[in-house]
């Protein structure tokens, strides 16, 4: 039964993960661009949820704050990065969105301070399935998790969109040729992507509390499943954020006595069992040798 | 004087700890954020040395060789990843460290970290250690510009035109690239072990991203592969927060706002001096 438990919350923060990686991989699939700062976008977004719902405004109207917030980020973000797409200077645009990040993440400490802030005050309602518990959070965080990987394996793959959307990284000026605005493909998936890591951001902080800096590491580690899954592998990214999660939380979950491992190993453990796997796959998981030219 | 003498030191470190930055960044176009790890990693293999009872300079000297060898990690993952994938997992590193280095609290103190870390004979003042931090930042710098006139400073430049041309002139780019994080990683290790000296105390939050942010401003600021393009970014950089000390704002502010003045800083020179970077996209 305790291995179930463990391998229930990490279904839960594998979710999260697949939250924060699929954006990372619409973002990187039509800008080529590995956009840092989406954690802290996400944790910004919560901040704003909070602010709302502190300020003594509605659910409905906070939702729709922190959702003007998030797409206001996404704007924000093309802004920026768009030039570098534009001019395919990818690490740039890598170095850029990391400083984005960073100047979000100082600007909620300014704003808020960095002590921890909590959207509840009572216990988190919890749903039990026998001996297994569930928070609510965490429900919600798994049914949107396989609602939205569903939904976007399918658009990536099957529909028009997903088609558009990596030709932009490709060659831009050929479709524009056919006359498709690149420029619109990338800040529109620049803002679903703020939306969606958003929506992680205040499932993960629901859990737990909020800190202006929470989403880096949650960030990185979407990363270390984008790269171990696959960079152009949607199907290897949601897969790779199930593993890199399940595999440090089994080895600390199930570490007793004289070699009982503690959470806070989880990271290393993470990096160790990445760099092992990017040695030995360095293009991931489900990449498929592709075509040089 | 004690305010004068920091900010040489400050000065004096963060030149050392953003040369490997430089090499790598400005002059190689290899995208390297591992400086920071390796900053950290000198100073605790210094301390964790001192803590087993060796001498603060034999200290120095194994806190050294195991960066070297560490470094050697950054190399393989260099070699092996792709250009976006390396730079992630460098970044990467930084957590994995510091998560290390929480997790593993009998060797490194944990989140206490490690107090009393004393400082060699001949420089246990302040004075003097802020001299020998000054010479060190000296050696350093001529040490590139060597590199710079040498076979390997010419292949970094060719490879920031173009890896292919270097390769077709029979030059290894992945020597060559590995050789610059290795020199880039000591480099960052020898910072770590003098600032260290400097502020004899020790945690988790040591290498943080703030370091990171401010080398890779100071690198990329630099954009040439100049020593004294080098010097003169890291005497702005490191001189720019110090007008926060003259405004009426509460102290619990100034780290916050050091970060985002940092990253806006970063975030404009990238996206108006990009080109100094990339001359590939000359057009002629």
């Amino acid at each position: 039964m305790f291995f179930l438990q463990i391998l229930l919350h990490s279904l839960v923060v594998g979710t999260q993960v697949v939250l924060l990686a699929v954006p990372l991989y619409l973002v990187y699939s039509s800008s080529k661009i590995f956009h840092l700062g989406l954690g802290a976008t996400g944790i910004s977004v919560a901040y704003a949820l909070w602010f709302a719902l502190k300020s003594g405004w509605s659910l409905p109207m906070a939702i729709i704050f922190a959702l003007i917030c998030a797409i206001v980020l996404g704007i924000l973000s093309f802004a920026l990065l768009e030039k570098l797409a534009k001019k395919k200077e990818h690490l740039f645009g890598l170095l850029v969105s990391f400083s984005f990040g960073l100047c979000l993440e100082a600007i909620v400490a300014i704003m808020f301070g960095t002590d921890g802030k909590f959207f509840l005050t009572t216990p988190l309602p919890t749903i039990r399935f026998s001996e297994l518990y569930l928070t609510f959070p965490g429900v919600a965080t798994l049914i949107a998790g396989v609602i939205l990987s569903v939904l976007f394996l399918i658009i990536v793959a099957k529909t028009p969109w997903g088609r558009k959307m990596k030709a932009v990284s490709e060659n831009s000026y050929l479709l524009a040729s056919l006359s498709f605005n690149a420029g619109t493909v990338r800040l529109f998936v620049l803002i679903i992507a703020s939306v969606l890591a958003g929506f992680v951001g205040i499932m993960t902080t629901l859990n737990s509390n909020l800190t202006p800096n929470a989403g880096f590491s949650v960030i990185v580690l979407a990363f270390i499943a984008l790269l171990v899954g696959g960079v152009n592998s949607l199907k290897g990214t949601i897969l790779a954020s199930y593993i890199v999660v399940l595999i440090p939380e089994l080895i600390v979950g199930l570490s007793s006595g004289q070699y009982s491992i503690s959470l806070s190993w989880k990271m290393v453990i993470v990096f160790v069992v990445a760099a092992i796997f990017l040695t030995w796959k360095p293009n991931g998981l489900l990449t498929r040798k592709a075509r040089v030219e | 004087m004690g305010y004068f003498l920091t900010q040489l030191a400050r000065i004096a470190e963060n030149v050392a700890m953003s040369i490997g930055c430089h090499l790598t960044i400005a002059v190689g176009n290899i995208f390297f954020l591992g400086g920071s790890t390796m900053f950290c990693f000198g100073a605790y293999a210094v301390a964790i040395s001192q803590k087993a009872g060796l001498d603060p300079w034999l200290s120095a000297i194994v806190a050294v060789l195991c960066s070297l060898v560490f470094s050697f990690l950054f190399v393989l993952a260099y070699i092996r990843l792709s250009n976006d994938s390396f730079t992630v997992f460098t970044l990467a590193s930084m957590l994995a460290f510091e998560a290390l280095v929480k997790s593993w609290d009998t060797v490194t103190g944990g989140v206490l970290g490690i107090a009393g870390i004393m400082r060699p004979e001949y420089i246990d003042k302040l004075k003097e250690l802020v001299i020998f931090q000054v010479i060190i930042m000296i050696i350093l710098l001529i040490v590139e510009y060597v590199i710079l006139k040498t076979f390997i400073g010419r292949s970094l430049l060719g490879m920031r035109e173009s890896k292919h041309f270097v390769e077709s002139l029979g030059t290894s780019t992945k020597l060559i690239g590995g050789t610059a994080i290795v020199i880039g990683s000591v480099m960052a290790a020898i910072a770590g072990v003098t600032t260290v000296w400097r502020v004899q105390f020790l945690d988790a939050s040591f290498g943080s991203v703030t370091l990171l942010v401010l080398t890779v401003t100071i690198a990329v600021l630099a954009a040439k592969p100049k020593i004294r393009w080098l010097m003169l970014s890291a005497i702005f950089v490191t001189f720019l927060p110090e007008v926060f000390r003259f405004l009426p704002i509460p102290s619990i502010m100034l780290g916050h706002l050091r970060i985002f003045m940092y990253s806006v800083m970063l975030i404009i020179v990238l996206l108006t001096i990009s080109k100094k970077l990339m001359p590939q996209k000359r057009v002629i």
